[in-house]
């Protein structure tokens, strides 16, 4: 019997701080994952819990008065992407990882033609320079861009939303990179074109046999997109699981009131006419600021089920499953679950 | 046709044939062009569509925070596009607006208090210490509590400015409340919080909501009707249940069906929508949507003229010359 292959990638206690006015901010702190090459792996959370500076971190692009701690380790395709120099982690940019962000009309250069923005990643990566336009127009045919070659010499404000995502997508993969990087990549988009970018993203993917890393704070797109699920809350993992056990069985409180507290298309149908949809169920509080993450559970204070435990003990991620782990003792003492009556 | 002779009251909002243009560089934008429907009162017709689609300027144009180009707006007998300053003035009182972002409406050097002060000043509602205990009181209402009247904005969350726009829009006892896409920029468990506060303060208050979002599943939760929108038209219109179980429109049918769907087994998708919506300079000619239609109905007549939206089953309305 042959052992595993390998991760893709394999992050190790990776421990990131921002110094601030009001102290250390341990934005991530100690998460350990792996995605598997050609793998989807979603990363959910709330504003605030640490899943894009995650990212960042995974690229180096961490800026003072931020830092990843001495002690993390970043392993992609074997190497140790924490020991590379500068000029060596840049060459790993764009090309073997690459990033897709949120906004693409604050991340493309609105002075440049998106179709040049498409090439210099090319040439960036050691392309020549006609090499380098014939395989930015290709990419952005495959992005689905119609008449990529007149496209390509339009600048990003000739272009709707939809469009600059595509270039955007473009960008990312036009070396054919191992692992795609997507912090939010639909979130500014109307629900019909992230539709389109959503399809276009698992088409490339299938294609290019890329691995992605999709960063988002929707569930829906979590179910759509991904195959295994990383649930972070408070610079931590709290919970991750193969998506559709994740679903089907949530297990930490944290999880189970992110699903409860998604609106459903399917509250309006079983309405009868102007009856009152029920409440939604929400988390009371909020996140608890990065500075001073609370001892014991960091989730306890808006925890029904929370018990004295809870506060003097940090729960560690608990095996609940078929590589399925929550950091929650419930798993170790699953009688005290309190279940949330419907108002 | 006296009030004992019918059965339902007169709407408190009557919005008929309204019209917004803008002269651009790219020749005349027509963001609003002709929205006509009834609002009751205690109720909430959500305005949904796209980024584009004019849902915001219609809210807008209602409160006469852009005038509108033509049209009538009627709110409880009053003809609003009539009103001079003054009586615009008083009449603002009795309606208020909440924005996505209430962190760019707030002064980032005036306290919480203050802010939710400043309504009540500006139409003399109450001064001094009966008006430092409205705003605790305010404050209190909307989950805050009496301690954040000394915080300023950048000290609270983003679910926290809300209710803080929210207390600012309850200040001046309005009657009716443009919400527009209060929820947008929240995180899903602080957007349930807020979601069910204007559930709550609706209810207790007897408030009318015309609640502008692209989000369908959060529509689904607070709307009694919907009006979907396309390039300045409604295109469809009906009891939030009607429109979710029967959508009539095929532009409404594709939107419900992009929405992803919290279910890894559920199927995926089904019509995805190719293309953007085409721009408001240069609609196309007859049914706005035709050039993105999937509808295997859809031919040459669809280019002739502007299907008019009509009562396709009682209180259902919609925009479609193939739809009998």
């Amino acid at each position: 019997m042959t052992a595993p292959p390998a991760p893709l990638l394999a992050v190790r206690a990776l421990r990131t701080t921002f110094e601030t006015d009001a102290g250390l901010a341990v934005a991530v702190d100690g998460v350990s994952f792996d995605v598997g090459a050609g793998e989807a792996v979603g990363l959910v959370g709330e504003s605030g819990c640490g899943k894009s500076v995650t990212a960042l971190s995974l690229l180096r692009l961490v800026r003072p008065p931020g830092a990843i701690d001495t002690g993390s380790e970043i392993r992609f395709d074997g190497g140790d992407l924490l020991a590379l120099d500068a000029d060596a982690i840049r060459r790993v940019r764009g090309a073997r990882i690459s990033m897709i962000f949120q906004e693409p009309m604050t991340a493309l250069n609105p002075v440049h033609p998106v179709g040049d923005q498409v090439a210099e990643v090319v040439r960036a990566h050691g392309g020549g320079a006609r090499d380098a336009r014939e395989r930015a127009v290709e990419m952005l045919r495959l992005t689905g861009i119609p008449d990529p070659a007149v496209r390509a010499r339009q600048y990003p404000h000739q272009l709707s939303g939809g469009m600059r995502q595509r270039v955007m997508i473009a960008m990312a993969l036009v070396m054919h990179p191992a692992l795609v990087i997507a912090d939010e990549p639909t979130t500014a988009l109307d629900v019909t074109v992230q539709a389109q970018i959503l399809d276009l993203l698992a088409d490339l993917r299938a294609r290019l046999g890329t691995a992605l890393l999709l960063i988002t704070h929707d569930l829906g797109v979590i179910a759509e997109s991904t195959s295994r699920v990383i649930v972070m809350y408070a610079g931590e993992i709290v919970e991750e699981a193969p998506v559709t056990a994740l679903f089907a069985a949530p297990h930490h409180p944290y999880t189970r009131g992110l699903m409860a507290a998604i609106p459903r298309l399917d509250d309006a149908r079983a309405a009868d006419g102007g009856a009152r949809r029920p409440r939604l169920a929400d988390i009371p509080g909020s996140v608890p600021p990065a500075t001073a993450w609370p001892a014991g559970c960091r989730f306890r204070a808006r925890c029904a089920s929370a018990w004295d435990r809870c506060a003097a003990e940090h729960p560690p991620l608990y095996r609940v499953g078929e590589r399925h782990v929550s950091r929650c003792h419930l798993a170790d003492e699953p009688g005290r679950r309190v279940v949330a009556s419907t108002p | 046709m006296t009030a004992s002779a019918t059965a339902t009251p007169a709407p408190l909002l009557r919005v008929r044939d309204l019209r917004k243009a803008y002269d651009g560089r790219g020749g005349t934008v027509h963001a609003v062009s002709g929205v006509s429907f009834d609002l009751a009162r205690g109720d909430t017709l959500a305005l949904v569509g796209e980024s584009g689609c004019g849902k915001t300027t219609t809210g807008r144009a209602i409160l006469r925070l852009v005038e509108p180009t033509a049209g009538r707006v009627e709110f409880d007998g009053i003809d609003v596009l009539g009103l001079d300053a003054g009586a615009l003035r008083r009449w603002r009182r009795r309606c208020q607006l909440i924005f996505q972002d209430p962190y760019a409406s707030l002064n980032p050097r005036q306290t919480i208090g203050a802010a939710v002060r400043e309504g009540l000043e500006i139409h003399h509602l109450a001064e001094g210490a009966a008006a430092d205990g409205r705003v605790l009181a305010l404050l209190e209402e909307v989950g805050l509590g009496r301690g954040f009247a000394g915080r300023y904005p950048h000290e609270l969350s983003g679910g926290q400015r809300q209710r803080v726009g929210i207390a600012r829009a309850l200040a001046v006892e309005p009657e009716f409340i443009v919400c527009d896409e209060p929820v947008s920029a929240l995180d899903v468990s602080v957007q349930a919080q807020v979601i069910n506060l204007l559930q709550d303060l609706q209810r207790d208050r007897g408030l009318t909501y015309l609640f502008i979002a692209h989000d369908l599943a959060v529509v689904a939760h607070v709307a009694t009707a919907v009006a979907v929108m396309y390039l300045g038209r409604i295109v469809e219109l009906a009891p939030a249940a009607e429109l979710y179980r029967t959508p009539i429109m095929p532009y409404t049918r594709a939107l419900l069906s992009a929405v992803p769907v919290p279910d890894p087994t559920a199927a995926r998708h089904g019509t995805v929508l190719a293309g953007d919506p085409p721009s408001p300079t240069a609609p196309p000619p007859g049914c706005v949507f035709h050039p993105r239609c999937p509808d295997p109905r859809k031919d040459a007549d669809c280019t002739r003229s502007v299907p008019p939206l009509e009562e396709k089953s009682p209180g259902h309305w919609a925009a479609c010359i193939k739809e009998p």
